[in-house]
């Protein structure tokens, strides 16, 4: 599988503090890879500076061989990267069928609306409600689905089952698999590894900035001991 | 002839159908003004005056084009609209980063520089403009005779209301300006360009009040001061509406028109007033406005930490005795009238500082301590013939106690809700002063005599005056000096950068923020009395919105923050009047000028770039500059 | 040896006596600071700037240069300066000209309010004051000054002549729309009392901001009283936004009269003349009265492209007045200068047997003139056909009824 995503000695800064100190890894078309960690080891921010949300970066992102280091949020979307922020950012302003329908399309193929709404059903019936109005389980889905109409084949997640019930970490992981089995390529950001371990075919652990181990999906059992003292477990 | 409540109901009737037709501007200008506030967080202080523009560009068209008012119509917004453009690409987009105030300043500056210099060039006095061949003539309702242009103007503007609405709340390019203007940055991962449509937004806002400015040339005639009195209406009405809400603006637009007219009906002289009115109780009862929501987004951000470490109090006095002898030996070489107009001015301007500076709680109703106290003590003086010192004491605890009462009231928000409510309060004390006997009105009030001081001391002597003037003044700015460098003071700053820390540190910090307000307040009265005293008048200018945007020159131009920034500032700029007064209205260009530039290049001000400047010659660490940011959102992970 | 003494006395004496000419024509021949200075305060830029402003500054200096630049040997200085309708302003530079810059005398002031300021700052700093625009009557009435005079017209010359003739014609209910300052509240209460005086009645009155573009607010209660007569107790750009909008709302059509007392030619020239045909109003000039008026004229329009106004023309006569009596009286010193420019009869083009009273009111001649046609017009400024002349002892208030403290009764 070619390399799809490839990010060399990424540096990135939130105004005068240095956040990345060289993150060096590489997602290939149609894997899933996680980024595992503690709090404030980098890994959102990573996401961040892929899109290009952050003030300062360095180093080096590349897409297919396209350097996106210094693109802007909108030609790096453009690309078919899309993004789904932790905290969901669901618009209040907007109605439901809004929220879903607002990212533009950015290349061919994106999923119709009634695909998403097989997708997930629970939407159907609240396409009219506020959009904050949902349940954090919704919401979350409304965040997935609203990027997937937009066409985009690389997804960036930033923690998706954070604060969410069982039953729906559950369904948003059969959901990753679906997606994952019609070819998307997955960036997943996660602090619960169980969740991870499933999922993924494999796991980068970042630690004050820096990616500080590579675990392949096999072996992810195998190196709990790691995991635990990297995590806090 | 009927009477409702002893008005006959023609003319009641009447007025409320006149205060639609206003209502319908109202609502267009805070239309333009709470997209632009939504979208941007900018309050463009600029929409008056691109009101007046689009009023000018159809008047101009017409006059040197032959150019008739349909297409002015869609002409004079579309060029307005794209000057402001210009004006959002090369200056604005900078100040997106920063706190509100600055991007309130700029728009301020360019505001002052568009009506100077359309003063200058035609005079402000302004320009007849007809009505249209097809809407001349009118119909009589039976109440009263209804012009057809002034039916004209609620019907377009009831239909540019609405049509801007559905757009903003109908359409996809309303979902993402609305989008937009939650969250910006997730917007422009999306795949939106979302500077390029901030630009646009703009554009449309400020094409909207050039819009308004068309239709309103045959009914208001085209004066280049059209926009600024107005404007200070039309934001009452944004902030009662709430801020961010497009109905809102709209329908307080028209209810405000409607609540003016029937003022007039009833109680004339009420009726320039009654709108802050309802702003002061709105924004005390329900702050986000009547149908608002973006509160948080107007109250002020905690800052970044704020500017110099003091001087040594060995060093503060000496500067302090060494400003005092040049003070004192200055009427030999320079007129004694300008010096003691700069130190009145002075006074006033390190009164307002004590709150805005140290304090960042930026005042836009100063004005009302400086006048009030003005004519107070002019009135104690002249009518009660009071000595001077007891009329100066009588005019400065007019304006304590007016800053208590105020204060209270106002210290309750932050940010530009705080600027509001002082703004509103000024300007009905603005408007008592127009309608009062005691004041004179527009005539002022004349011949306050000087006086025996003490009973012993003749001030009409000029060198008694000069001494008079140079001891309140030094009295104030050493009271001030001490103030900021005592614990007070010090808790004052702490409040200043985060309230919510203070108070979990155990401070009170209303009452703190409180006693700071009523001494500036007072400080400010005592140099209006002063005033009153030494120019033997007391007037409107004193009392004018306007005036209490001078002193935010002044002070932001010395140095915001700063012990001296305020006094070198006011020097100046009383300076520049005087002695650019053969100028006339360039004199209000320059202003504007100045206003542009600090914001752009020199925010910490004169005597803030010469602190910054002696700390790298000196290389000890740089003071934070007393900028004020917007906290970048906390590093996630 | 009995003439020497009276040789060495007649010697003397007649030392004494030139030594003492030597002095007395020092002191006679004395102009302060070297210079006669005089400022014309005025509105360069707002609501009266076409009815004074520039055109005031620019008539002052043909005064200056037709009585040859020079008074008693010394220089004649012209300066002008922006009140910009504003006391302060006014009143801070008026005191800075006399404190600081020399000046000797103020002229036109164009503003009631701070006329009266500088009518208390003249008379306490001893100098003259030549109003030529101010229309309240207490300039020469409760605020007379030794050295302070009106010189064109006052609202008491404005309104009681038009207020009586309109009663005559039959027209007695009325309805008054003032400006809300000196000028309008003075012209208000005189206009009042002529009304009341010769049998009419006033239905109402209403006050309107100065300066305020749109009057409808106001025209509506005057519209609503049905009074005969509206009478716009308001001049300038007040004035004529009020006439355009009564005639937008239908008010004239309606039947109401509508007079407004304070109309000068700039008026008529921004009104047009097909809505400004018909009024008729008193004036204290007009340029094209006879050969003299028009030869000033024709002066003046050539650098202000305009024609003179009454008070424009005003400020030539009084200053030219000034001058003259400057030279009378070998002094600038104000109190010697106003005795002789009480002293002297006024003869120039402006007014013809013109006369300076104790009260400082310059009586003369007033126009009832009345705005042609436009098929009467041959040219731009062809406006007026004058009806009358009034003669000055009519048009202004008497000397019994003035109450000015320098009047003897």
């Amino acid at each position: 599988m070619s390399e799809s995503l490839a990010v060399g000695n990424l540096q990135a800064w939130y105004g005068g503090s240095k956040v990345l100190h060289g993150m060096d890894f590489s997602v290939r078309t149609g894997e899933v890879v996680t980024l595992l960690g503690r709090n404030g080891a980098g890994k959102t921010t990573t996401l961040k500076s892929i899109m290009g949300l952050l003030d300062k970066r360095s180093g080096s992102i590349a897409l297919d061989g396209d350097e996106l280091i210094a693109a802007a949020p909108y030609d790096i979307a453009r690309k078919g990267i899309a993004f789904c922020p932790e905290e969901r950012g669901i618009f209040a302003s907007l109605s439901v069928r809004e929220n879903l329908l607002l990212p533009p399309k950015v290349a061919a193929g994106g999923m119709t609306v009634a695909q998403i709404l097989t997708l997930f059903p629970n939407l159907k019936e609240r396409l009219d409600s506020q959009g904050t109005k949902l349940s954090g389980g919704e919401q979350q889905m409304l965040a997935l689905g609203r990027i997937l109409h937009t066409g985009a084949r690389i997804l960036l997640l930033d923690e998706p089952t954070e604060g969410l019930a069982p039953v729906i970490i559950r369904q948003i992981g059969r959901t990753i698999t679906e997606l994952k089995s019609l070819g998307f390529t997955i960036l997943l950001v996660e602090q619960n590894v169980g969740f991870a371990a499933g999922l993924a075919d494999r796991h980068y652990i970042v630690e004050l900035g820096r990616v500080v181990e590579e675990i392949p999906g096999a072996e992810f059992e195998g190196r709990s001991g790691a995991l635990k003292s990297y995590l806090g477990l | 002839m009927t009477t409702i409540f002893g008005v006959p109901s023609a003319v009641l009737y009447g007025q409320l159908l006149l205060g639609l037709i206003n209502g319908a501007f109202y609502a267009m200008l805070s239309l333009g003004l709470a997209v632009i506030f939504g979208m941007m967080n900018i309050v463009n202080f600029a929409h008056g005056a691109q009101y007046m523009m689009g009023a000018m560009g159809a008047w101009l068209l017409m006059n040197y084009l032959g150019i008739g008012y349909w297409w002015a119509l869609i002409l004079a917004p579309l060029i307005v609209g794209a000057i402001s453009i210009v004006i959002e690409v090369l200056l604005l987009r900078r100040l997106y980063k920063l706190d509100h105030l600055y991007g309130m300043l700029l728009t301020f500056g360019l505001a002052l520089m568009v009506q100077g210099a359309f003063s200058n060039w035609f005079g402000s006095s302004g320009q007849p403009y007809s009505i249209p061949q097809a809407l001349m003539g009118g119909r009589n309702l039976g109440f009263m005779f209804l012009p057809n242009y002034r039916a004209w103007v609620i019907a377009a503007s009831v239909v540019i209301c609405l049509g801007t609405w559905y757009v903003i709340e109908r359409t996809k390019l309303g979902a993402y300006l609305r989008a937009a203007t939650e969250n910006p940055m997730l917007v422009q991962a999306f795949g939106i360009r979302v500077p390029r449509m901030i630009t646009l937004t703009y554009g449309a806002g400020v094409g909207l009040a050039a819009l308004a400015g068309v239709l309103a040339a045959p009914v208001y005639q085209v004066s280049p001061l059209m926009g600024a009195d107005l404007l200070i209406v039309v934001f009452a009405v944004v902030v009662i509406g709430g801020m961010g809400s497009i109905m809102g603006a709209i329908v307080t637009g028209f209810l405000v028109g409607v609540i003016e007219g029937l003022t007039k009906a009833f109680y004339p002289e009420a009726s320039t007033t009654v709108v802050f009115a309802v702003m002061a109780v709105v924004l005390l009862i329900r702050p986000a406005g009547l149908f608002g929501s973006k509160l948080e987004a107007a109250q002020g951000q905690p800052q970044s930490s704020l500017s110099a470490t003091a001087p040594s109090t060995l060093t503060q006095t000496l500067i302090f005795l060494a400003l005092a002898c040049c003070l004192a030996a200055a009427p030999l070489v320079v007129y004694p009238g300008f010096m003691m107009k700069a130190m009145i001015f002075a006074l006033f301007a390190c009164a307002f500082n004590l709150v805005a500076g140290y304090g960042r709680l930026v005042s836009f109703g100063h004005s009302m301590f400086l006048g009030s106290a003005g004519y107070v003590c002019g009135h104690a003086a002249k009518i009660w013939g009071l000595p001077p010192e007891f009329a100066i004491l009588a005019g400065t605890a007019t304006a304590a106690m007016l800053g208590f009462v105020t204060g209270w009231l106002a210290i309750r928000r932050s940010g530009i809700y705080f600027a509001m409510v002082t703004l509103a309060f000024a300007q009905m004390v603005y408007f008592v002063a127009l309608q009062a006997r005691f004041t004179g009105g527009e005539d002022g009030l004349q011949a306050v005599p000087r006086g025996m001081l003490f009973g012993l001391i003749d001030l009409s002597l000029p060198a008694n005056l000069y001494g008079f003037v140079l001891v309140i003044f030094l009295g104030g700015f050493f009271l001030i000096m001490r103030l900021v460098g005592s614990p007070f003071g010090r808790v004052l700053k702490a409040i200043s950068d985060h309230d919510a820390r203070a108070q979990s540190l155990g401070f009170e910090t209303a009452r703190y923020k409180l006693v700071a307000f009523v001494l500036s307040a007072a400080l400010a009265g005592l140099a209006g009395s002063t005033k009153a005293i030494v120019s033997q008048l007391a007037s409107l200018t004193d009392v004018h919105w306007s005036m209490s945007g001078e002193v935010l020159l002044m002070t932001f131009l010395g140095g915001v923050g700063t012990l001296y920034g305020p006094l070198v500032g006011a020097f100046i700029v009383v300076a520049m009047q005087n002695y650019l007064a053969a100028f006339g209205q360039w004199v209000t260009v320059i202003h504007g000028l100045i206003f542009v530039l600090c914001v752009l290049a020199f925010r910490r001000g004169i005597v803030g770039e010469l602190i910054e400047f002696w700390h790298r010659l000196h290389r000890t660490p740089p003071a934070k500059p007393a900028v004020l940011h917007n906290v970048a959102v906390a590093p996630q992970e | 040896m009995q003439q020497t003494p009276s040789k060495l006395l007649r010697g003397i004496a007649a030392a004494l006596c030139l030594g003492s000419f030597a002095v007395a024509g020092q002191a006679a021949a004395q102009v302060s600071d070297d210079v006669v200075k005089i400022g014309v305060l005025t509105d360069m830029s707002g609501q009266y700037s076409d009815l004074n402003g520039p055109g005031s500054l620019l008539a002052a200096q043909m005064a200056a240069a037709d009585f040859g630049g020079k008074v008693l040997g010394k220089p004649i200085e012209i300066i002008g300066a922006d009140h910009q309708q504003k006391a302060d302003i006014g009143i801070g530079i008026a005191r800075r000209w006399i404190e600081n810059e020399k000046v000797d005398a103020i002229s036109d002031v164009t503003n009631s309010a701070i006329a009266l300021a500088v009518q208390q700052l003249t008379r306490e700093t001893n100098r003259v004051a030549l109003f030529s625009s101010p229309g309240t009557t207490d300039l020469t009435g409760k605020q007379c000054s030794p050295t302070g005079f009106q010189w064109v017209y006052d609202n008491y010359s404005n309104a009681v002549g038009p207020m009586k003739a309109l009663i005559d014609k039959g027209n007695d209910t009325f309805f008054i729309i003032t400006a809300d300052f000196a000028f309008g509240h003075s012209l208000e209460k005189i206009a009042s009392e002529a009304i009341k005086a010769n049998g009419g009645k006033v239905l109402g009155s209403v006050r309107h901001p100065f300066g305020a573009n749109d009057l409808s607010a106001f025209l509506l209660p005057a519209q609503a009283s049905k009074a005969k007569v509206i009478v716009l107790a308001t001049a300038g750009k007040d004035m004529t936004t009020a006439i355009k909008q009564a005639n937008e709302f239908g008010i004239i059509a309606g039947g109401q009269a509508v007079s407004a007392p304070v109309v000068f030619i700039t008026d008529v020239h921004a009104l047009g003349l097909s809505t400004a045909q018909g009024i008729s109003f008193i004036e204290g000039f007009y340029w094209d009265q006879n050969d003299e008026t028009r030869a000033f004229a024709k002066r003046f329009f050539e650098v202000r492209k305009a024609m003179p106004t009454a008070p424009q023309a005003g400020v030539y006569s009084s200053i030219r007045h000034y001058l003259k009596a400057i030279q009378a009286a070998g002094t600038d010193e104000a109190k010697a200068v106003a005795a002789k420019m009480r002293e002297l009869p006024v003869d120039d083009f402006f007014a013809k047997g013109g006369k300076v009273r104790e009260d400082g009111r310059m009586v003369h001649d007033m126009l009832l003139v009345q705005v042609k046609k436009p098929s009467e017009s041959k040219q731009p400024w062809d406006y007026y056909n004058v009806v009358a002349t009034v003669p000055g002892e009519q048009a202004f208030q008497s000397l019994a009824q003035s109450e000015c403290p320098l009047v003897k009764k």
